[in-house]
């Protein structure tokens, strides 16, 4: 039982669809998007999407690697 | 690209604000998505060895009899595997029912990466598994959000007691370190980032990883204090506060009272890429960094 009141926590906002962040995870959004932010104009740009890639394999994620890539080739 | 849920920013503009940025890492719904009747438990091994012999004498055929399947408990495409939870990975012992034996157009879906993921380190994590990579330490994050990180540790310490494992005590070297210490996802990200951009302002500076810790610890000692990264950060131009540096060296420092060791400091920081540790000569190739003066971590718990 003590397993499965652990896990049964567990609801479908972990699959499908997006979050609600709460007000601490938009602050680490934030905190992340100013530190890939190195030249502080509130805007990413080449080079610093670029980093953002590194997170994205991080992830695996290939959805994010396709769109940040997209994103550069674009530029 | 729609259909990966990333829409929220026009790709011809030349960059990407924040709100651009938030709505595509919070939307990446083609990561997390589930596929629905899926059910995973976990057997004994005399259960599995049970359900071995049952998959070897019912291969080609439905999962459920035909007269369990006419009383609406199931239907021919039923299917079940067996999965063996090996050191990182699960790898598929058998599957039968259905059309599941016959590869070709089955009608057997295969389940999301993220679904099985979550399968595989949840059980990796039942099993009192210690090491993870970095994408199986999201996707704990991400299931494991709703409990404090107290909980978490609890749990998984009381588990492991029961077990015939070594008990040594958890610490920042430990990868599993990291569930019990991230409150979720989007702080892990803030991590990745701290570490990603330290490691940029080395690589800009062309500093290795023992050239860089070498100009901060300028004590000598061998041993970072708060005082020294929290310079460090400033020279790098990355904006900190105070209760930020300690936040990170809580995270990555193993012992030393809040002071961070060579290897702490390079396992951390050190660029996959570089095969070098150091450019070589002597200290002074690069200068020494100001320390910035902050109360250090052991002198503070003293307080308390």
């Amino acid at each position: 039982m003590y397993l499965v009141g652990f896990f049964s926590r567990v609801t479908d906002a972990v699959f499908d669809g997006k979050l609600e962040l709460t007000p601490t995870q938009e602050t680490s959004l934030l905190r992340s998007f100013q530190l890939y932010d190195k030249n502080r104009d509130g805007v990413l740009d080449f080079a610093e999407i670029q980093l953002v890639c590194e997170y994205a394999h991080v992830l695996e994620s290939m959805a994010l690697i396709f769109t940040f890539s997209f994103y550069e080739f674009s530029l | 690209m729609t259909a990966m849920g990333i829409e929220s920013y026009d790709i011809m503009s030349s960059t990407m604000n924040f709100d651009q940025f938030k709505e595509t890492v919070r939307s990446n719904s083609a990561l997390f998505r589930k596929r629905d009747g899926r059910y995973y438990t976990i057997l004994s091994l005399v259960e599995a060895e049970h359900l071995r012999s049952i998959l070897h004498m019912r291969s080609n055929r439905s999962a459920l009899l035909p007269s369990e399947a006419s009383k609406g408990l199931g239907d021919s495409i039923t299917t079940v595997k067996l999965w063996s939870l090996c050191d990182f990975e699960v790898s598929l012992f058998g599957s039968f029912g259905g059309q599941s034996s016959a590869l070709p157009g089955s009608q057997m879906e295969l389940s999301n990466k993220f679904q099985h993921s979550v399968m595989t380190n949840c059980y990796r994590f039942m099993n009192s598994d210690t090491h993870y990579s970095d994408p199986s330490i999201v996707v704990l994050l991400r299931v494991l959000q709703s409990s404090t990180l107290e909980d978490r540790q609890q749990w998984w310490v009381d588990i492991r007691a029961c077990r015939r494992r070594n008990q040594q005590p958890i610490d920042g070297s430990t990868p599993i370190s990291n569930v019990f210490t991230t409150h979720d996802e989007f702080s892990f990200l803030e991590y990745k980032a701290v570490v990603e951009r330290i490691r940029v302002g080395f690589v800009e500076r062309g500093m290795f990883i023992f050239d860089a810790f070498r100009a901060i610890n300028s004590s000598n000692t061998g041993l970072m204090s708060c005082s020294e990264l929290y310079g460090a950060l400033e020279w790098l131009g990355i904006s900190f506060v105070p209760e930020q540096v300690y936040d990170l060296v809580r995270k990555i420092a193993v012992g030393n009272e809040g002071l961070l060791s060579y290897s702490d400091f390079k396992r951390v920081f050190q660029s996959p890429e570089d095969e070098f540790e150091s450019r070589g000569g002597d200290a002074s190739v690069f200068a020494q960094i100001v320390p910035k003066e902050i109360p250090e971590l052991v002198e503070l718990s003293k307080d308390v």
